[in-house]
């Protein structure tokens, strides 16, 4: 049995590490009730944007909808038979309930037994979050040697994308905002309530359906941005502008794609300079009892140059920083260059990575089809496009992608979730990874190419599994917080597995992990997670096995055993007495729902090998579009 | 006699004979451990975030006011956190920088950058000025040309090949990703389009390169059962290698940390982290600790020198874009690549003669920064820079003209900057030309119509 206790120590250690080099935080003031939250997008006309086809019945099924799932809400919690049913509506239908950036989204993510945190009836922001798990609620089930470290914006942005009650969609979308598109760092010393605020700014805004161009304007008149980029300090003084340029000129580039080649010259001598003018007199408090910057911005007038500034060659007016940059905003969402980045940005970011010309000028047509930008609309429609769904298509996972599909994919229910067997953070961080400490600052955290050209990620993965393997194998956990009891037979059912058969539970696991519709579940992979599930082992000693057993030799004598066998896909379909294993391991059945303990739990014991094996190979690393 | 030649028999006559040019005793014994060093090796020092490089190699302060001594300082003296009196600049360069020559160009090399000065003096650095990639003044982008070697990418445009990486593969061998991540520098050329990163070794921790292969002596140990059959797994994947253009790169991966993991390992067993480049990784040590940790992964490089096929290495250093507060910024940053006992200088030490004698170091940013301070005591993103070339075999001097004087009449413009008049891949052609002969024009193929200021000779740079 492994020890427990170094890897809660290590859990322990890192988050406070974290929380002493980001300067602390406090939990901040009390949380003002939410707005009234929308209906959930359905009942409207389908409509599908010039540039996205909306792909067929057919090609809607299952795999599908768990592939949406995987890019676009970290695989999501949904039950099987929710996926079922939104692959048997039609498309536009089903992404209009499976995509919200509401607080809740029941169908995505809902809550299931032993669930008495009561997640989908609270406040679901990230300051609402952060105030409940850092809290002595009695309904609160984090570990309450860990509550505090609840304070910090990505410990708790981490639970926020694995906890059932809430939206792993709106996580996702909110991570790519403050963590890709219009990155803030809490590692130069933007604070964690200035993120938790950020954060909060931008989800809300895309929830209440603002104008695309609002929300951006809203982020860029925030604390956070303030601080990140210094421009508080800008202001205009007897017709002097004392500023600089570094917001001015990412506002339009990284904000929203504007590089200036419309009139290079005209933008780095005119624009820019404007912008920085118009960015004058925000003024961010320096809070003597927090000894920090607070999160929230005013707009002075004193310090704000007069009179109307040419911007993106418009007269752009307004008495402070915040009426010109709102202003501004609805100018810059229609200039050429942000009509032809900004969605293409989006795409790529989130679920492309062999973008193409073509595809880009659908993209763009699509953007365009939109004389009031909304990003959900944008993202449902191409969710169900054939875009997405093409075999031209693939995306690989960074490491945060990775690991919430993973762990996802392996909990059951809050308190698995709060258990700290399945935490993300010391994995992620092995890989260099920490939410809201972007590696490249501004512009954005690890690359998904950045992860796949990484020896480092897959080597930590890889050795997460193996040195580690205890984590997604123990079947009762005691040890690391909620205690739980695993039960793959509360996810998996017997009837569509064949009765828990090794076939039918190794085709489950594959298509909850990877889910491509099995094509990649070849008879090398059936092979080894057929030895798994059957004898919680390996191949090679399962072959081994078979042999010394076929020559009425000792199959405990580890003697004859030859470790080092490669045992090639060649072999298991030529060779007629592996293919007889083989027919005889995918026959055997697993006692996930026997009434004995003990049967049950080597059970769950074998399930949790196959899922190690299955998240080591390279089908976890990425997706493709078919 | 050129400069050089100069200052090398000054050093054979032992008049130069000072603090960094004696072989430190722990370079000798460390040097016993490394195997021989016998193939000439590109090191790549990105700087992300556009440093000002004039910064610290200034102009000589000149109390004319139509000098362009005069004018640069009136211009960034808030920068350099001076006050607009003329006597804040007099006294910033008499008593800040180390103020040295080349022919007619006086110039300063700030005081902290001790290193810097001591190679200069030995006549193993290069200064060439007015060097650019991209001029959209775009980070992304512009790193994106410098790291590609292609001026002509654009920012929509889907990688290619790096020139790292294709410098690599004309001269047979590897490059090694010594960064937190990969960079497109270092991605090799593919016959087919997009990139191949066959010959590109990533290896963030020199140190942690080894798939966990159980527990010694017991077969049935249940992490020895798992990382057994991915280990065969893998192994007869990879027997389908050449398949799958998404999913091949993971077998590959699998088969580097195969190949090189376990011969790392027992190497590096045998040659302890030197104490003195440990402690840059260390809190305490630089002021960047992850440019420590690369550096202690360049040395363990060159100490598995045969086992790498190390060809090319890549190592970056970010946080460049000093909009506000520039002098507190660029100063300790620069020391920490620059320092006596700080960065370059520790490894230095710690390297053997022939690692320092076959290794060239290319210090360059994706672009320069304006040639007036900003209202916030820092400057914004210009064009133009100066990029370093650093070696044993480098023919040490000021390439291209530092200071132009037509500079001056453009301070009062809206965004000045130093105008570019060299493209990069003329200094990198030069220097993939040393590493292996004749492979300058292959890697950067567009040189011929690839811009070079007059009167400029990139030609000698090396000895």
């Amino acid at each position: 049995m492994c020890d427990l206790s170094p890897i809660r120590w290590f859990h322990i250690l890192v988050l406070a590490t974290f929380l002493s080099a980001c300067g602390g935080g406090s939990s901040g003031s009390s949380v003002p009730p939410p707005p009234p939250t929308p209906p959930g997008g359905g009942g409207g006309p389908v409509v599908i944007l010039s540039g996205f086809n909306t792909v067929s019945d057919a090609a809607w099924d299952e795999t599908a909808v768990r592939k949406v799932l995987q890019v676009f809400a970290y695989g999501g919690q949904a039950t099987d038979a929710q996926i079922t049913s939104w692959a048997n509506m039609p498309a536009w239908d089903a992404i209009q309930q499976m995509l919200t950036f509401e607080e809740h989204n029941p169908l995505l993510s809902p809550v299931r037994i032993s669930n008495s945190d009561g997640l989908d009836d609270r406040s679901a922001t990230l300051r609402g979050l952060v105030d409940f798990w850092s809290s002595d609620n009695p309904s609160n089930t984090i570990d309450p040697s860990l509550r505090a470290l609840y304070v910090l914006a990505p410990v708790a942005w981490y639970k926020a994308a694995m906890s059932r009650g809430l939206n792993p969609f709106r996580h996702r979308i909110g991570l790519f905002e403050t963590n890709y598109h219009m990155s803030v760092n809490m590692t130069i010393g933007v604070t964690s309530d200035q993120v938790i605020a950020y954060y909060d700014g931008i989800t809300e805004s895309l929830e209440s359906g603002l104008p695309y161009q609002q929300v951006l304007a809203n982020a860029a008149l925030s604390a956070a941005v303030a601080r990140q980029y210094g421009h508080f300090t800008n202001q205009w003084i007897d017709g002097v502008c004392y500023c600089n340029e570094d917001f001015a000129r990412e506002y339009h580039q990284l904000f929203f794609g504007i590089l200036g080649e419309y009139d290079t010259t005209y933008h780095e001598t005119v624009a820019i300079k404007n912008t920085a003018a118009a960015l004058t007199d925000i003024r961010l408090q320096f809070d003597t009892t927090q000894m920090d910057f607070v999160d929230f911005v005013t707009f002075g007038t004193e310090y704000h140059a007069p009179g109307p500034l040419d911007i993106l060659n418009s007269s752009i007016t307004g008495v402070n920083a915040d009426e010109r940059i709102q202003q501004l905003s609805n100018v810059a969402i229609n200039q050429q260059e942000s009509l032809d980045n900004l969605p293409v940005l989006f795409i790529e970011g989130l679920a492309d990575d062999n973008m193409t010309d073509a595809k880009r000028t659908r993209i763009r047509e699509a953007w365009n089809d939109m004389p009031q930008k909304d990003l959900l609309r944008f993202l449902r429609a191409y969710a169900v496009s054939d875009l997405f769904h093409s075999a031209d298509r693939f995306k690989f996972f960074t490491s945060i992608d990775r690991y919430f599909v993973m762990t996802n994919g392996v909990t059951h229910s809050n308190v698995e979730a709060n258990s700290e067997l399945y935490t993300p953070f010391d994995g992620l961080q092995d890989e260099g990874v920490i939410a809201f400490s972007p590696r490249y600052n501004v512009f954005g955290a690890q690359t998904s190419l950045d992860a796949a050209e990484s020896t480092s990620v897959f080597r930590t993965n890889f050795n997460r599994v193996t040195r580690e393997h205890y984590r997604y194998r123990i079947p009762v956990s005691n040890n690391f917080g909620p205690s739980f009891t695993k039960d793959w037979s509360s996810v998996m059912s017997a009837s569509d597995t064949g009765g828990y058969r090794v076939d039918g539970v190794t085709e489950y696991l594959w298509q909850r992990f990877v889910a491509d519709g099995l094509k990649n579940l070849g008879t090398l992979e059936r092979a080894h997670i057929y030895a798994f599930l059957a004898y919680d082992a390996d191949l090679v000693y399962a072959v081994n096995r078979s042999e010394i057993l076929s020559q009425g030799l000792d199959p405990d004598d580890l003697s004859l055993y030859d470790f080092d066998r490669v045992i090639t896909q060649a072999d298991l379909e030529t060779d007629p007495a592996l293919q007889s294993l083989l027919d005889e391991l995918a026959a055997m059945t697993l006692d996930l729902n026997d009434t004995n303990d003990s049967l049950r739990q080597q059970a769950n014991v074998k399930v949790g090998s196959a899922v190690n094996f299955i998240v080591a190979t390279p089908y976890m690393f990425a997706q493709e579009g078919l | 006699m050129n400069r050089r030649d100069a200052l090398k028999s000054a050093l054979a006559a032992g008049m130069l004979y000072s603090g960094g040019f004696v072989p430190s005793l722990s370079r000798i014994a460390n040097a016993m451990d490394f195997p021989a060093i016998s193939n000439r090796v590109l090191v790549n020092l990105m700087l992300n975030g556009g440093p000002d490089m004039r910064h610290i190699l200034p102009p000589a302060f000149d109390p004319n006011p139509n000098s362009f001594g005069y004018n640069y300082w009136r211009a960034k003296a808030d920068a350099h956190r001076l006050s607009d009196q003329p006597s804040s600049w007099q006294q910033a360069w008499d008593n800040e920088f180390f103020q040295v020559a080349d022919g007619g160009t006086t110039f300063g090399i700030h005081n902290t950058l001790g290193w810097l000065k001591n190679q200069w003096d030995a006549g193993n650095v290069a200064i060439v000025n007015n060097a650019v990639g991209g001029r959209t003044r775009d980070h992304a982008h512009c790193i994106d040309i410098v790291n590609q070697g292609d001026r002509e990418f654009t920012p929509n445009q889907a990688y290619a090949s790096g020139w790292g990486g294709r410098l690599a593969a004309a001269a047979q061998g590897n490059v090694m990703a010594l960064t937190r991540a990969p960079t497109s520098f270092c991605f090799g050329p593919s016959a087919t389009g997009g990139f191949d990163n066959t010959r590109m070794i990533a290896a963030s921790d020199m140190r942690d390169m080894t798939l966990f292969d159980g527990v010694t002596n017991d077969p049935m140990d249940d992490s020895t059962r798992i990382s057994r059959g991915l280990k065969s797994y893998y192994a007869a994947k990879r027997q389908a290698l050449g398949n799958d253009a998404v999913f091949d790169r993971f077998l590959e991966t699998e088969r580097k940390l195969r190949e090189f993991g376990e011969p790392i390992d027992a190497r590096l067993e045998t040659i302890p982290i030197p104490p003195a480049i440990e402690a840059m990784t260390q809190l305490g040590g630089l002021t960047n600790l992850d440019f420590g940790v690369q550096l202690r992964n360049l040395h363990d490089a060159f100490a598995c020198f045969d086992i790498l096929g190390m060809r090319v290495a890549s190592i970056d250093y970010g946080g460049w874009d000093t909009h506000e507060r520039q002098g507190g910024r660029i100063e300790p940053q620069m020391e920490d690549i620059f320092g006596l006992g700080k960065g370059l200088d520790v490894l230095y030490q710690h390297l053997p003669q022939d690692a320092l004698d076959n290794m060239v170091l290319v210090i360059a940013g994706e672009f320069g920064r304006q040639l007036r301070a900003n209202g916030d005591s820092g400057t914004d993103h210009g064009e133009g820079n100066s990029v370093l070339v650093i070696g044993n075999s480098v023919n040490g001097g000021v390439y291209g003209e530092m200071f132009p004087d037509e500079e001056m009449s453009r301070l009062a413009d809206p965004s000045p900057q130093i105008i570019g008049r060299t493209a990069m891949d003329h200094i990198f052609a030069g220097c993939c030309d040393w590493v292996e002969p004749n492979t300058g024009g292959t890697v950067f193929t567009g040189l011929a119509t690839a811009e070079l200021e007059t009167g400029v000779n990139l030609s000698g740079l090396f000895a």
